[in-house]
């Protein structure tokens, strides 16, 4: 990460922060899958618009087709949340979920899993950073960007608008792997440049 | 946080549920964990045309029976359990419940389009007791996006029809010219091979004369349908004059291109087209020329240049396939 | 003799010798809590070691003696899980609280069946390690 956004000390208190909500929204989903998930290290870097370019071709190699959903965090920690899901098992999400068959397997219904569980992991994990950084935030609700589409085509949608974006921005990428699922779920958390010195002094207080 | 909203309003005097009660542009029903309703705002009264008195200490399910129980008290659950805030979309869940939409607005719609939010209500001690739905109206955006999305609709179906031929639905010549100049410059920057067959019926002037224009008409769509039926999705064909169709092939290798247009030489030979009698049976036979992608040939000489072997095709006796071979005709060279 | 060992009957002491603790994170901040905490609870008479991978805890634990770990799950390399299995299998000395982000059901059964004494939820609480130690005699009540 690049030394101008924080130093050594702020990172590590920072993915510390990241590492709880990361486990937080892991047990939600969990429970939505009954399964295991499989918690890496969370990736928090500080992005330029061309850095994005490495972000995109390891989307493009991970996930064949994607479903996007976004969402947007605001207050005085800022950003936005975009959940990606590689082709999900919506039976084992409606059961768990507890959607019932009534309203139909179609494309609507498959949109409300994703937003459900992709609500559920991104409030988790913003809340949670932002109570353990003391500084105030809400969601707004979240949104289908892209369903079930060639990685390729959902890339605008991901990526469009920051490449727009001058100077750095602070991106925190959580992965979750699924155990015995080969497509993993991932928050790509992207937070708002204006809030970063409020972020810094939060952090700087709790070295 | 509560406390001291509470303290202000107190030193104020002021009723803090008055607001929420008056707050007319949004549905405020509060719900404790047995799903008894113990807060329904005037919006919620007056688009129900039911009074907080005959709801407050009720369970909503049973006052409500068209409620989807299951998927709404999984929704507050979670948001109990959880603690966090969760969202409906009308784009995936038209309504929660079922109002008519306002009377004001010429609507097509005659319910109430939706979005809620559901999120945790605390009591004094600070711990989660219960669950607000907020509701909003969002019927005009609803129907302002359903307008946008015919309009888009109609352009999309105006696009397509500027490039259909009415008769046969085929893609029309005005297609296939921009088309064919496309696919030789996709072609040549991936380095992929192409190639273009012009094929034109035989004796069609016979057919029309014949059996009269109704049937040549007939004839012509029936031909569309079958060759269509044995090319790809990524295969052009396009009717190109009265009776000539132009038919665009990526990805395709000469030789492949030879072998596929034989097969629909043979198809069409094979064929009876039944007209509209019911009891007549018109035989066709198709004549081809079949002219693959060259370097240093352009779009407008590639096509020149089946048309030749095409006029070949019928020189050699028509119902067959000329097939362009370099050392037969050498490509005349020009700039591109 | 005999009144010794009501006495020590009585007041169920279980006195151990617990002589070192190894703290084991990727995160340099949470190694220097940890840390904190357990000089906090248990004094000057425990040596405290730390490691900041799974790979330089195992050399800890093969070298020297040591009698409690508190181990992080999510770390680059050698996870916690991989580290447990590993002390099991090379029957490495320590009893082993899992101070760990990963809350799920699951990863607390894994540990468990991996041999952990314990598990502590993160943000790590005094009180929490100070119930886990004194359970395991590190200090007493």
């Amino acid at each position: 990460m690049s030394e101008e956004l924080f130093n050594e000390d702020e990172r590590d208190v920072l993915g510390e922060m990241v590492n709880i909500a990361m486990g937080k929204a892991g047990a939600t989903l969990a429970e939505a899958f009954a399964g295991f998930v499989n918690l890496r290290v969370p990736e928090i870097r500080a992005v330029s618009a061309e850095d994005l370019r490495e972000t995109r071709a390891r989307l493009m190699h991970t996930y064949e087709r994607i479903s996007v959903l976004e969402q947007e965090f605001f207050g005085e920690f800022a950003g936005t949340i975009a959940v990606v899901y590689g082709p999900a098992s919506y039976a084992a999400l409606r059961q768990v979920l507890g959607f019932d068959d009534r309203a139909g397997d179609g494309r609507r219904q498959r949109e409300e899993l994703l937003l459900e569980l992709g609500n559920a992991l991104a409030s988790t994990c913003v809340q949670e950073i932002s109570t353990l950084l003391e500084l105030r935030t809400g969601l707004r609700p979240p949104r289908v960007m892209a369903f079930d589409v060639p990685t390729s085509e959902a890339d605008w949608h991901l990526f469009g608008e920051l490449e727009t974006l001058a100077g750095q921005m602070l991106l925190i990428d959580i992965v979750f792997h699924l155990e015995g699922h080969e497509v993993p779920f991932e928050l790509m958390v992207t937070v708002q440049q204006n809030c970063l010195p409020a972020l810094k002094q939060a952090l700087a207080k709790r070295i | 946080m509560g406390a001291l909203v509470m303290k202000s309003l107190q030193n104020a005097s002021l009723d803090a549920t008055d607001i929420v009660d008056n707050l007319l542009t949004v549905g405020i029903v509060v719900v404790d964990r047995r799903f008894t309703v113990i807060m329904w705002n005037r919006f919620m009264e007056l688009n129900s045309n039911l009074r907080a008195e005959d709801i407050l200490g009720k369970n909503l399910f049973d006052v409500f029976p068209e409620l989807n129980r299951n998927w709404l008290e999984k929704k507050i659950r979670s948001c109990l359990v959880l603690r966090s805030a969760s969202f409906s979309s009308w784009q995936q869940r038209p309504y929660l419940f079922r109002f008519k939409a306002s009377n004001m607005l010429s609507l097509e719609t005659d319910h109430m389009y939706q979005d809620a939010a559901i999120f945790p209500v605390r009591d004094a001690a600070g711990l989660v007791e219960g669950a607000c739905i907020a509701i909003h109206d969002v019927t005009e955006l609803a129907e302002a996006k359903r307008l946008l999305d015919l309009s888009l609709d109609q352009a999309l179906d105006l696009e397509e029809s500027n490039r259909r031929d009415a008769l046969t639905g085929l893609f029309n010549r005005k297609f296939f010219d921009e088309q064919i100049s496309q696919e030789v410059v996709t072609a040549r920057r991936h380095n992929r091979p192409l190639a273009l067959a012009m094929i034109d019926i035989d004796h069609f002037k016979t057919i029309n004369d014949t059996y009269g224009h109704v049937a040549g008409d007939r004839v012509l769509r029936a031909l569309a349908t079958l060759l269509n039926n044995m090319l790809r999705g990524s295969d052009y064909l396009c009717r190109y004059g009265g009776e000539e169709f132009g038919l665009i092939l990526p990805q395709i290798s000469p030789e492949h291109a030879g072998i596929l247009l034989e097969r629909l030489r043979k198809a069409v030979e094979n064929a009876d087209t039944l007209l509209d009698d019911g009891v007549t049976v018109v035989k066709l036979t198709i004549s081809v020329g079949v002219m693959p992608l060259r370097e240093g040939v352009a779009p407008g000489t590639m096509v020149r240049m089946a048309d030749e072997l095409l006029y070949a095709s019928k020189q050699a006796g028509r119902n067959c396939v000329s097939l362009y071979k370099p050392e037969v005709a050498p490509v005349p060279t020009e700039s591109r | 003799m005999i009144v010794t060992q009501c006495v020590q009957n009585y007041f169920k002491i279980v006195l151990r010798m617990i002589s070192s603790i190894l703290v084991v994170d990727d995160s340099k901040s949470s190694r220097k809590i940890n840390l904190a905490m357990v000089r906090e609870l248990t004094g000057e008479n425990v040596t405290c070691l730390e490691a900041d991978s799974g790979e330089v805890a195992l050399d800890i634990l093969g070298s020297q003696r040591v009698d409690v770990v508190l181990l992080d799950l999510t770390m680059p390399g050698i996870s916690g899980f991989d580290v447990l299995a590993q002390m099991r299998s090379k029957h490495l000395h320590g009893r082993v609280i899992v101070v760990s982000a990963d809350i799920q059901r699951l990863a607390k059964e894994r540990v468990a069946s991996l041999g952990a004494t314990g598990f502590i939820e993160k943000p790590i609480k005094i009180e929490a390690l100070r119930a886990m130690l004194t359970q395991l005699g590190a200090i007493h009540e």
